[in-house]
Protein backbone atom coordinates (compact mmCIF):
# COMPACT_ATOMS: atom_id res chain seq x y z
CA UNK A 1 0.00 0.00 0.00
CA UNK A 2 1.22 3.33 -1.10
CA UNK A 3 1.82 5.98 2.04
CA UNK A 4 -0.06 8.40 2.46
CA UNK A 5 0.63 12.38 3.52
CA UNK A 6 -1.44 12.43 6.97
CA UNK A 7 -2.07 16.15 6.11
CA UNK A 8 -2.02 17.88 2.47
CA UNK A 9 -1.40 21.30 3.32
CA UNK A 10 -3.23 24.08 0.86
CA UNK A 11 -1.97 26.85 0.57
CA UNK A 12 -4.24 30.00 -0.98
CA UNK A 13 -2.94 32.89 -1.73
CA UNK A 14 -5.52 35.68 -1.55
CA UNK A 15 -6.35 37.70 -4.23
CA UNK A 16 -6.88 41.36 -3.48
CA UNK A 17 -10.49 41.95 -2.20
CA UNK A 18 -12.53 45.01 -2.70
CA UNK A 19 -11.58 44.89 1.24
CA UNK A 20 -8.03 45.64 0.23
CA UNK A 21 -8.36 48.20 -1.69
CA UNK A 22 -10.46 50.57 0.38
CA UNK A 23 -8.10 50.05 3.48
CA UNK A 24 -5.25 50.68 1.52
CA UNK A 25 -7.21 54.14 -0.11
CA UNK A 26 -8.71 55.17 3.76
CA UNK A 27 -8.24 58.43 4.22
CA UNK A 28 -9.00 59.36 0.13
CA UNK A 29 -12.17 57.71 0.46
CA UNK A 30 -13.26 59.53 3.82
CA UNK A 31 -12.10 62.12 1.88
CA UNK A 32 -14.49 61.55 -0.99
CA UNK A 33 -17.43 60.81 1.59
CA UNK A 34 -16.75 64.60 3.44
CA UNK A 35 -16.95 66.23 0.24
CA UNK A 36 -20.20 64.04 -1.25
CA UNK A 37 -22.05 64.75 2.39
CA UNK A 38 -21.27 68.35 2.03
CA UNK A 39 -22.41 68.63 -1.53
CA UNK A 40 -25.19 66.96 -1.09
CA UNK A 41 -26.47 69.69 2.27
CA UNK A 42 -25.17 72.48 0.94
CA UNK A 43 -25.15 73.47 -2.63
CA UNK A 44 -22.92 76.23 -2.87
CA UNK A 45 -20.05 73.51 -1.09
CA UNK A 46 -19.41 72.19 -4.27
CA UNK A 47 -18.70 75.15 -6.37
CA UNK A 48 -15.43 76.23 -8.02
CA UNK A 49 -15.37 79.51 -5.71
CA UNK A 50 -15.85 77.68 -2.29
CA UNK A 51 -13.11 75.28 -3.43
CA UNK A 52 -10.43 77.39 -4.40
CA UNK A 53 -11.60 79.42 -0.71
CA UNK A 54 -10.89 76.27 0.87
CA UNK A 55 -7.71 76.11 -0.76
CA UNK A 56 -6.64 79.47 0.14
CA UNK A 57 -8.00 79.15 3.75
CA UNK A 58 -6.06 75.92 4.39
CA UNK A 59 -2.36 77.09 2.74
CA UNK A 60 -1.07 78.33 5.89
CA UNK A 61 -1.97 74.70 7.95
CA UNK A 62 -0.64 72.86 4.63
CA UNK A 63 2.72 75.17 4.70
CA UNK A 64 3.41 74.22 8.57
CA UNK A 65 2.35 70.80 8.30
CA UNK A 66 5.11 70.35 5.21
CA UNK A 67 7.80 71.18 7.91
CA UNK A 68 5.95 69.15 10.73
CA UNK A 69 6.46 66.35 8.30
CA UNK A 70 9.80 66.31 8.13
CA UNK A 71 10.45 66.39 11.48
CA UNK A 72 7.27 63.20 12.34
CA UNK A 73 9.42 61.06 9.35
CA UNK A 74 12.60 61.54 11.71
CA UNK A 75 9.82 60.41 14.53
CA UNK A 76 10.32 63.83 16.24
CA UNK A 77 7.97 66.18 16.98
CA UNK A 78 7.82 70.02 16.97
CA UNK A 79 5.37 71.44 19.44
CA UNK A 80 6.64 74.86 19.23
CA UNK A 81 5.64 75.99 14.96
CA UNK A 82 2.83 77.66 16.30
CA UNK A 83 4.90 79.94 18.60
CA UNK A 84 7.69 80.61 15.84
CA UNK A 85 4.48 82.09 13.72
CA UNK A 86 3.47 84.20 16.85
CA UNK A 87 7.03 85.67 17.87
CA UNK A 88 7.63 85.79 14.03
CA UNK A 89 4.69 87.89 13.47
CA UNK A 90 4.78 90.09 16.25
CA UNK A 91 8.57 91.14 15.46
CA UNK A 92 7.19 91.55 12.10
CA UNK A 93 4.35 93.62 13.25
CA UNK A 94 6.60 95.71 15.03
CA UNK A 95 8.76 96.41 12.78
CA UNK A 96 6.23 97.06 9.66
CA UNK A 97 4.97 99.73 12.69
CA UNK A 98 8.35 101.08 13.36
CA UNK A 99 8.54 101.60 9.31
CA UNK A 100 10.53 98.86 8.20
CA UNK A 101 10.19 98.22 4.09
CA UNK A 102 7.85 94.90 3.55
CA UNK A 103 10.33 92.32 2.70
CA UNK A 104 12.40 93.48 5.25
CA UNK A 105 9.80 92.44 7.33
CA UNK A 106 9.23 89.40 6.17
CA UNK A 107 12.59 87.92 6.09
CA UNK A 108 12.87 88.95 9.61
CA UNK A 109 10.10 87.21 10.43
CA UNK A 110 11.43 84.40 8.49
CA UNK A 111 14.78 84.40 10.43
CA UNK A 112 12.58 84.16 13.76
CA UNK A 113 11.51 80.53 12.16
CA UNK A 114 15.11 79.72 11.62
CA UNK A 115 16.22 80.45 14.88
CA UNK A 116 13.78 78.89 16.90
CA UNK A 117 14.30 75.53 14.69
CA UNK A 118 17.99 76.43 15.73
CA UNK A 119 17.52 76.69 19.12
CA UNK A 120 15.48 73.77 18.90
CA UNK A 121 18.03 71.58 17.34
CA UNK A 122 20.62 72.18 19.11
CA UNK A 123 18.83 71.31 22.32
CA UNK A 124 17.89 68.20 20.69
CA UNK A 125 20.91 67.37 18.92
CA UNK A 126 23.62 68.46 21.22
CA UNK A 127 22.25 68.36 24.73
CA UNK A 128 20.21 65.12 23.75
CA UNK A 129 17.06 66.89 25.81
CA UNK A 130 13.85 64.53 24.06
CA UNK A 131 12.21 66.54 21.23
CA UNK A 132 8.94 66.81 22.69
CA UNK A 133 9.88 68.57 26.13
CA UNK A 134 12.62 70.54 23.91
CA UNK A 135 9.73 72.11 21.66
CA UNK A 136 7.10 72.21 24.24
CA UNK A 137 9.24 74.35 26.30
CA UNK A 138 9.58 76.47 23.25
CA UNK A 139 6.56 76.52 23.11
CA UNK A 140 5.76 78.42 26.22
CA UNK A 141 8.91 80.49 25.86
CA UNK A 142 7.80 81.66 22.51
CA UNK A 143 4.31 82.27 23.23
CA UNK A 144 5.82 84.19 26.67
CA UNK A 145 8.05 86.25 24.86
CA UNK A 146 5.48 87.30 22.34
CA UNK A 147 3.29 88.27 24.44
CA UNK A 148 5.54 90.26 26.44
CA UNK A 149 6.82 92.11 23.37
CA UNK A 150 3.13 93.06 21.38
CA UNK A 151 1.94 93.82 25.17
CA UNK A 152 -0.72 91.42 25.06
CA UNK A 153 -2.34 93.95 22.68
CA UNK A 154 -3.80 93.13 19.13
CA UNK A 155 -1.44 95.27 16.13
CA UNK A 156 -3.52 95.98 13.01
CA UNK A 157 -1.11 96.21 10.67
CA UNK A 158 -0.94 97.78 7.20
CA UNK A 159 -2.99 97.11 4.12
CA UNK A 160 -0.03 95.90 2.06
CA UNK A 161 -0.32 92.60 3.30
CA UNK A 162 -3.91 92.34 3.13
CA UNK A 163 -2.97 93.39 -0.60
CA UNK A 164 -0.75 90.64 -0.72
CA UNK A 165 -2.72 88.33 0.41
CA UNK A 166 -5.73 88.95 -2.21
CA UNK A 167 -2.70 89.05 -4.88
CA UNK A 168 -3.52 86.39 -7.76
CA UNK A 169 -0.34 85.80 -10.04
CA UNK A 170 -1.92 84.73 -13.38
CA UNK A 171 -5.00 83.90 -11.95
CA UNK A 172 -3.80 81.90 -8.95
CA UNK A 173 -3.88 83.16 -5.26
CA UNK A 174 -0.81 84.23 -3.75
CA UNK A 175 -1.63 81.73 -0.75
CA UNK A 176 -1.98 78.41 -3.43
CA UNK A 177 0.79 79.68 -4.96
CA UNK A 178 2.99 79.73 -2.02
CA UNK A 179 1.31 76.23 -0.79
CA UNK A 180 1.35 74.67 -3.88
CA UNK A 181 5.58 75.39 -4.32
CA UNK A 182 6.43 74.29 -0.69
CA UNK A 183 4.32 70.96 -0.98
CA UNK A 184 5.82 69.99 -4.30
CA UNK A 185 9.37 70.98 -3.51
CA UNK A 186 9.25 68.90 -0.51
CA UNK A 187 7.92 65.80 -2.20
CA UNK A 188 10.73 66.22 -4.62
CA UNK A 189 13.08 66.60 -2.06
CA UNK A 190 11.94 63.63 0.11
CA UNK A 191 11.68 61.80 -2.80
CA UNK A 192 14.84 62.32 -5.27
CA UNK A 193 17.70 63.46 -2.98
CA UNK A 194 19.72 61.73 -0.99
CA UNK A 195 18.46 63.78 1.92
CA UNK A 196 15.16 62.55 1.76
CA UNK A 197 15.83 58.96 1.15
CA UNK A 198 18.52 59.56 4.62
CA UNK A 199 15.43 60.89 6.51
CA UNK A 200 13.15 57.86 6.13
CA UNK A 201 16.10 55.82 6.88
CA UNK A 202 16.66 57.55 10.18
CA UNK A 203 13.26 57.49 10.60
CA UNK A 204 13.00 53.30 9.97
CA UNK A 205 16.17 52.84 12.15
CA UNK A 206 18.65 55.64 13.74
CA UNK A 207 20.99 53.40 14.99
CA UNK A 208 20.95 51.12 11.34
CA UNK A 209 21.67 54.93 9.60
CA UNK A 210 24.34 55.89 11.78
CA UNK A 211 25.95 53.18 11.21
CA UNK A 212 25.61 53.26 7.77
CA UNK A 213 27.29 56.36 7.41
CA UNK A 214 24.00 58.63 7.38
CA UNK A 215 24.97 62.18 9.40
CA UNK A 216 21.89 61.49 12.13
CA UNK A 217 22.92 64.92 13.45
CA UNK A 218 22.45 66.98 10.70
CA UNK A 219 20.04 65.35 9.23
CA UNK A 220 18.05 65.81 12.69
CA UNK A 221 19.44 69.14 13.21
CA UNK A 222 18.12 70.37 9.69
CA UNK A 223 14.41 68.55 9.74
CA UNK A 224 14.09 71.46 12.88
CA UNK A 225 15.44 74.31 10.90
CA UNK A 226 12.88 73.19 7.99
CA UNK A 227 10.09 72.93 10.08
CA UNK A 228 10.90 76.25 11.68
CA UNK A 229 10.87 78.14 8.12
CA UNK A 230 7.94 76.23 7.05
CA UNK A 231 6.08 77.38 10.63
CA UNK A 232 7.04 81.38 9.69
CA UNK A 233 6.37 81.09 6.55
CA UNK A 234 2.99 79.66 6.77
CA UNK A 235 2.43 82.12 9.45
CA UNK A 236 3.07 85.08 6.52
CA UNK A 237 -0.14 83.74 4.80
CA UNK A 238 -2.10 83.54 8.06
CA UNK A 239 -0.46 87.47 8.25
CA UNK A 240 -1.46 88.44 5.01
CA UNK A 241 -5.29 87.09 5.56
CA UNK A 242 -5.79 88.51 8.53
CA UNK A 243 -3.90 91.36 8.36
CA UNK A 244 -3.80 92.20 12.14
CA UNK A 245 -1.54 89.96 15.06
CA UNK A 246 -3.26 89.28 17.85
CA UNK A 247 -2.37 86.88 21.24
CA UNK A 248 -4.01 84.21 20.17
CA UNK A 249 -2.07 84.43 17.15
CA UNK A 250 -0.74 80.75 15.61
CA UNK A 251 -2.69 79.50 18.94
CA UNK A 252 -2.82 75.45 18.49
CA UNK A 253 -1.08 75.40 14.90
CA UNK A 254 0.94 72.63 16.32
CA UNK A 255 -1.68 70.22 16.51
CA UNK A 256 -3.45 71.41 13.00
CA UNK A 257 -0.06 70.53 11.57
CA UNK A 258 0.27 66.93 13.45
CA UNK A 259 -3.27 66.27 12.66
CA UNK A 260 -2.75 67.01 9.15
CA UNK A 261 0.21 64.82 8.93
CA UNK A 262 -1.06 61.84 10.63
CA UNK A 263 -4.22 62.14 8.67
CA UNK A 264 -2.45 62.45 5.37
CA UNK A 265 -0.41 59.02 6.79
CA UNK A 266 2.49 60.08 7.99
CA UNK A 267 3.64 57.93 11.42
CA UNK A 268 4.31 59.56 14.39
CA UNK A 269 7.06 56.81 15.14
CA UNK A 270 9.50 58.24 11.59
CA UNK A 271 10.13 56.60 8.58
CA UNK A 272 6.42 56.56 6.81
CA UNK A 273 5.01 59.48 5.25
CA UNK A 274 4.66 62.07 2.47
CA UNK A 275 3.98 65.32 2.17
CA UNK A 276 2.08 65.07 -1.66
CA UNK A 277 -0.84 63.85 -1.42
CA UNK A 278 -0.02 63.00 2.18
CA UNK A 279 0.10 65.78 4.38
CA UNK A 280 -1.67 68.51 1.98
CA UNK A 281 -4.84 65.95 1.38
CA UNK A 282 -5.13 66.19 5.54
CA UNK A 283 -4.71 69.83 5.85
CA UNK A 284 -7.55 69.74 2.79
CA UNK A 285 -9.78 67.62 4.26
CA UNK A 286 -9.68 69.64 7.81
CA UNK A 287 -10.39 72.27 5.82
CA UNK A 288 -12.97 71.16 4.19
CA UNK A 289 -15.17 69.88 7.50
CA UNK A 290 -14.72 73.20 9.08
CA UNK A 291 -16.08 74.81 5.51
CA UNK A 292 -18.72 72.41 4.89
CA UNK A 293 -19.81 73.19 8.66
CA UNK A 294 -20.20 76.89 8.31
CA UNK A 295 -21.85 76.56 4.62
CA UNK A 296 -24.36 73.99 6.60
CA UNK A 297 -25.43 76.84 9.57
CA UNK A 298 -24.36 74.13 12.11
CA UNK A 299 -23.73 75.06 15.68
CA UNK A 300 -20.86 76.63 16.29
CA UNK A 301 -19.66 74.87 19.83
CA UNK A 302 -19.87 71.55 17.23
CA UNK A 303 -17.13 73.01 14.97
CA UNK A 304 -14.24 71.74 16.91
CA UNK A 305 -16.31 67.92 17.68
CA UNK A 306 -17.06 67.01 14.72
CA UNK A 307 -13.61 67.74 13.22
CA UNK A 308 -11.88 65.83 15.59
CA UNK A 309 -14.15 62.98 15.48
CA UNK A 310 -13.16 62.81 11.61
CA UNK A 311 -9.66 63.26 12.73
CA UNK A 312 -10.41 60.71 15.29
CA UNK A 313 -11.89 58.14 12.65
CA UNK A 314 -9.33 58.60 9.68
CA UNK A 315 -6.93 57.78 12.48
CA UNK A 316 -8.64 55.32 13.83
CA UNK A 317 -8.61 53.40 10.26
CA UNK A 318 -5.09 54.19 9.54
CA UNK A 319 -3.75 52.54 12.76
CA UNK A 320 -6.04 49.56 12.48
CA UNK A 321 -5.15 49.15 8.82
CA UNK A 322 -2.01 47.61 9.32
CA UNK A 323 -3.30 44.81 11.31
CA UNK A 324 -6.04 44.15 9.20
CA UNK A 325 -3.51 44.38 6.02
CA UNK A 326 -1.68 42.31 7.64
CA UNK A 327 -4.14 39.41 8.79
CA UNK A 328 -5.53 40.02 4.69
CA UNK A 329 -2.47 39.43 3.03
CA UNK A 330 -1.28 36.20 4.88
CA UNK A 331 -1.15 33.36 3.19
CA UNK A 332 -3.85 30.65 4.51
CA UNK A 333 -2.47 27.54 5.21
CA UNK A 334 -5.28 24.91 5.70
CA UNK A 335 -4.60 21.90 7.37
CA UNK A 336 -7.03 18.94 5.71
CA UNK A 337 -6.63 15.70 8.28
CA UNK A 338 -7.01 13.03 6.25
CA UNK A 339 -8.30 9.77 7.81
CA UNK A 340 -5.85 8.28 10.63
CA UNK A 341 -4.64 5.60 8.32
CA UNK A 342 -1.14 6.02 8.98
CA UNK A 343 -1.47 6.34 13.30
CA UNK A 344 -3.08 2.69 12.69
CA UNK A 345 -0.18 0.23 13.35
CA UNK A 346 -2.30 -2.32 11.47
CA UNK A 347 -2.30 -0.27 8.54
CA UNK A 348 1.56 0.30 8.62
CA UNK A 349 2.26 -3.37 9.48
CA UNK A 350 -0.29 -3.90 6.08
CA UNK B 1 50.02 52.72 5.63
CA UNK B 2 47.87 55.06 8.06
CA UNK B 3 47.48 54.64 11.52
CA UNK B 4 43.72 55.10 12.23
CA UNK B 5 42.54 57.85 14.04
CA UNK B 6 39.32 57.14 16.37
CA UNK B 7 36.65 58.44 14.83
CA UNK B 8 32.86 57.79 14.25
CA UNK B 9 31.01 55.31 11.38
CA UNK B 10 30.56 58.00 9.09
CA UNK B 11 34.27 59.09 8.53
CA UNK B 12 34.71 55.51 8.18
CA UNK B 13 32.35 54.07 5.82
CA UNK B 14 34.30 57.60 3.54
CA UNK B 15 36.87 56.28 3.89
CA UNK B 16 36.05 52.96 2.11
CA UNK B 17 35.01 51.17 4.81
CA UNK B 18 32.47 48.27 5.15
CA UNK B 19 30.73 47.32 8.30
CA UNK B 20 27.98 44.11 8.36
CA UNK B 21 26.96 43.79 11.75
CA UNK B 22 26.22 40.85 13.81
CA UNK B 23 22.67 42.38 14.86
CA UNK B 24 21.18 42.95 11.29
CA UNK B 25 17.55 43.61 12.69
CA UNK B 26 18.84 46.55 14.72
CA UNK B 27 21.77 47.72 13.52
CA UNK B 28 21.93 46.71 9.82
CA UNK B 29 18.56 47.35 8.22
CA UNK B 30 15.83 49.53 8.29
CA UNK B 31 13.17 46.83 8.34
CA UNK B 32 9.95 48.69 7.14
CA UNK B 33 12.18 49.83 4.25
CA UNK B 34 11.79 48.61 1.05
CA UNK B 35 14.92 46.60 -0.24
CA UNK B 36 15.96 49.13 -2.97
CA UNK B 37 16.17 51.83 -0.20
CA UNK B 38 18.24 49.42 2.06
CA UNK B 39 20.85 48.77 -0.95
CA UNK B 40 21.36 52.08 -1.66
CA UNK B 41 21.53 54.05 1.86
CA UNK B 42 25.31 53.50 1.71
CA UNK B 43 25.69 54.26 -1.49
CA UNK B 44 23.72 58.06 -1.08
CA UNK B 45 26.61 59.14 0.89
CA UNK B 46 28.68 59.43 -2.27
CA UNK B 47 26.24 61.84 -3.22
CA UNK B 48 27.22 63.88 -0.06
CA UNK B 49 28.70 67.06 -0.99
CA UNK B 50 25.33 67.64 -2.97
CA UNK B 51 22.99 66.15 -0.54
CA UNK B 52 20.43 68.26 -1.85
CA UNK B 53 20.88 67.51 -5.79
CA UNK B 54 18.26 65.33 -7.31
CA UNK B 55 18.92 61.80 -7.64
CA UNK B 56 19.48 60.18 -11.03
CA UNK B 57 16.47 57.41 -10.56
CA UNK B 58 17.44 55.40 -13.19
CA UNK B 59 21.37 54.68 -12.52
CA UNK B 60 20.16 54.11 -9.28
CA UNK B 61 17.89 51.31 -9.75
CA UNK B 62 20.51 50.23 -12.34
CA UNK B 63 22.75 49.79 -9.55
CA UNK B 64 20.28 48.29 -7.24
CA UNK B 65 19.60 45.82 -10.34
CA UNK B 66 23.54 44.51 -10.55
CA UNK B 67 24.23 44.49 -6.83
CA UNK B 68 21.19 42.10 -6.02
CA UNK B 69 22.73 40.04 -9.07
CA UNK B 70 26.30 40.34 -7.38
CA UNK B 71 24.83 38.96 -4.06
CA UNK B 72 22.22 35.84 -5.63
CA UNK B 73 19.29 38.01 -3.50
CA UNK B 74 16.06 35.86 -4.25
CA UNK B 75 14.40 36.69 -7.53
CA UNK B 76 11.39 36.57 -6.27
CA UNK B 77 11.74 39.47 -3.79
CA UNK B 78 10.48 42.85 -5.59
CA UNK B 79 12.89 45.84 -5.03
CA UNK B 80 10.15 47.47 -3.54
CA UNK B 81 8.69 44.47 -1.26
CA UNK B 82 9.76 45.65 2.64
CA UNK B 83 13.03 43.69 4.02
CA UNK B 84 10.77 42.97 7.08
CA UNK B 85 9.08 39.87 4.71
CA UNK B 86 12.41 38.39 3.59
CA UNK B 87 14.06 35.42 5.08
CA UNK B 88 17.40 35.57 7.47
CA UNK B 89 19.43 34.62 4.57
CA UNK B 90 17.96 37.22 1.93
CA UNK B 91 18.35 39.95 4.76
CA UNK B 92 21.75 38.97 5.39
CA UNK B 93 22.06 39.45 1.09
CA UNK B 94 20.49 42.82 1.35
CA UNK B 95 22.68 44.01 4.14
CA UNK B 96 25.90 42.97 2.23
CA UNK B 97 24.57 44.49 -0.94
CA UNK B 98 24.23 47.74 0.55
CA UNK B 99 27.63 47.91 1.36
CA UNK B 100 28.82 46.32 -1.77
CA UNK B 101 26.92 49.15 -3.80
CA UNK B 102 29.62 51.67 -2.01
CA UNK B 103 32.31 49.98 -3.22
CA UNK B 104 34.34 50.03 -0.39
CA UNK B 105 37.93 48.72 0.28
CA UNK B 106 37.81 46.89 3.49
CA UNK B 107 35.00 44.55 4.88
CA UNK B 108 34.47 43.86 8.21
CA UNK B 109 31.82 41.01 8.71
CA UNK B 110 30.90 39.91 11.75
CA UNK B 111 29.26 36.63 12.61
CA UNK B 112 28.27 37.11 8.79
CA UNK B 113 26.20 33.76 8.61
CA UNK B 114 23.86 34.19 11.87
CA UNK B 115 20.97 32.86 11.44
CA UNK B 116 20.79 32.16 7.82
CA UNK B 117 20.20 28.91 5.83
CA UNK B 118 22.29 26.44 4.15
CA UNK B 119 22.26 27.59 0.36
CA UNK B 120 22.58 31.35 1.71
CA UNK B 121 25.56 30.36 3.83
CA UNK B 122 27.26 29.02 0.92
CA UNK B 123 26.63 31.71 -1.21
CA UNK B 124 27.99 34.09 1.28
CA UNK B 125 31.19 32.52 1.66
CA UNK B 126 31.47 32.42 -2.11
CA UNK B 127 30.56 36.22 -2.22
CA UNK B 128 33.42 36.62 0.37
CA UNK B 129 36.32 34.71 -1.98
CA UNK B 130 35.21 36.86 -4.78
CA UNK B 131 35.69 39.87 -2.68
CA UNK B 132 39.24 39.06 -1.38
CA UNK B 133 40.22 37.71 -5.21
CA UNK B 134 39.27 40.91 -6.33
CA UNK B 135 41.48 42.98 -3.92
CA UNK B 136 39.29 43.41 -1.13
CA UNK B 137 40.46 43.48 2.49
CA UNK B 138 38.36 41.06 4.42
CA UNK B 139 37.75 40.83 8.11
CA UNK B 140 35.56 37.69 9.10
CA UNK B 141 34.38 38.03 13.13
CA UNK B 142 33.15 34.30 13.71
CA UNK B 143 32.43 31.78 16.37
CA UNK B 144 32.22 28.95 14.56
CA UNK B 145 35.77 26.95 13.98
CA UNK B 146 34.62 25.54 10.84
CA UNK B 147 33.47 28.50 9.09
CA UNK B 148 36.81 30.48 9.80
CA UNK B 149 38.88 27.08 8.45
CA UNK B 150 36.47 27.13 5.46
CA UNK B 151 37.63 30.85 4.42
CA UNK B 152 40.30 32.04 6.22
CA UNK B 153 43.62 32.46 5.15
CA UNK B 154 44.98 33.37 8.94
CA UNK B 155 43.25 33.58 12.15
CA UNK B 156 44.04 35.37 15.24
CA UNK B 157 42.45 34.40 18.44
CA UNK B 158 41.01 36.72 20.67
CA UNK B 159 40.53 36.17 24.44
CA UNK B 160 39.38 38.58 26.52
CA UNK B 161 40.19 41.84 24.78
CA UNK B 162 43.95 40.40 23.49
CA UNK B 163 45.10 38.39 20.68
CA UNK B 164 45.94 35.05 21.93
CA UNK B 165 47.73 33.58 19.00
CA UNK B 166 47.90 34.00 15.41
CA UNK B 167 47.70 30.89 12.73
CA UNK B 168 48.43 30.78 9.05
CA UNK B 169 46.82 28.37 6.67
CA UNK B 170 49.06 25.43 7.00
CA UNK B 171 48.81 25.59 10.69
CA UNK B 172 45.18 25.80 11.18
CA UNK B 173 44.42 23.37 13.79
CA UNK B 174 40.95 23.60 15.86
CA UNK B 175 42.44 22.35 19.25
CA UNK B 176 45.03 24.78 18.97
CA UNK B 177 42.32 27.51 18.47
CA UNK B 178 40.28 26.24 20.78
CA UNK B 179 42.69 26.00 23.65
CA UNK B 180 44.06 29.46 22.93
CA UNK B 181 39.95 30.90 22.95
CA UNK B 182 39.11 28.97 26.30
CA UNK B 183 42.50 29.74 28.23
CA UNK B 184 40.57 31.82 30.80
CA UNK B 185 36.73 31.99 30.37
CA UNK B 186 35.09 32.18 26.95
CA UNK B 187 36.78 33.82 24.14
CA UNK B 188 35.77 34.96 20.70
CA UNK B 189 37.78 33.96 17.41
CA UNK B 190 38.82 36.58 14.83
CA UNK B 191 39.98 36.04 11.88
CA UNK B 192 41.56 38.14 8.57
CA UNK B 193 41.80 37.34 5.05
CA UNK B 194 43.36 39.78 2.54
Amino acid sequence: MIPRPLTKSLITQTKPSALLLVLNNASLLLFALVLVIFAAQAPTFFTGNNLLNILIQSSSTVIVATGMTFVLLTAGVDLSVGAAMFVGAAVCGKLLLGGSPLPAALAAMLGVGIMFGAVNAVLITRLRIVAFIVTLAMLFAGRGFALRITETRAMNLPDVLLQLGAAKIIGVPVPVLVFALVAVAAQIILSCTSFGRQLYALGNNAEAARKAGVHVRRLTASVYLISGFCATLGGIITLTQLGAVGPKFGENYEFKAIAAAVLGGTSLFGGRGKVLPGTVLGAVLIQCVENGLVLLDADPYLYPLITSAVIFFAVLIDSTRNQMLARLSRRRIRHEDLPARGNDPASTRA
Amino acid sequence: MRAARFCGPRERVQQGFAFVTEDRRHEGLCLEATIADNMALVALRRHAKQSLKLLNLNTWRDAVRRTREAVKLSSGARDAQAVRTLSGGNQQKVVLGKWLMSEPHVFILDEPTRGIDVGAKFEIYQLIHRLADEGAGVLVISSEIEELIGICDRILVMNRGEIRDELRRDEFDRERILRAALLEGAGTVTSART
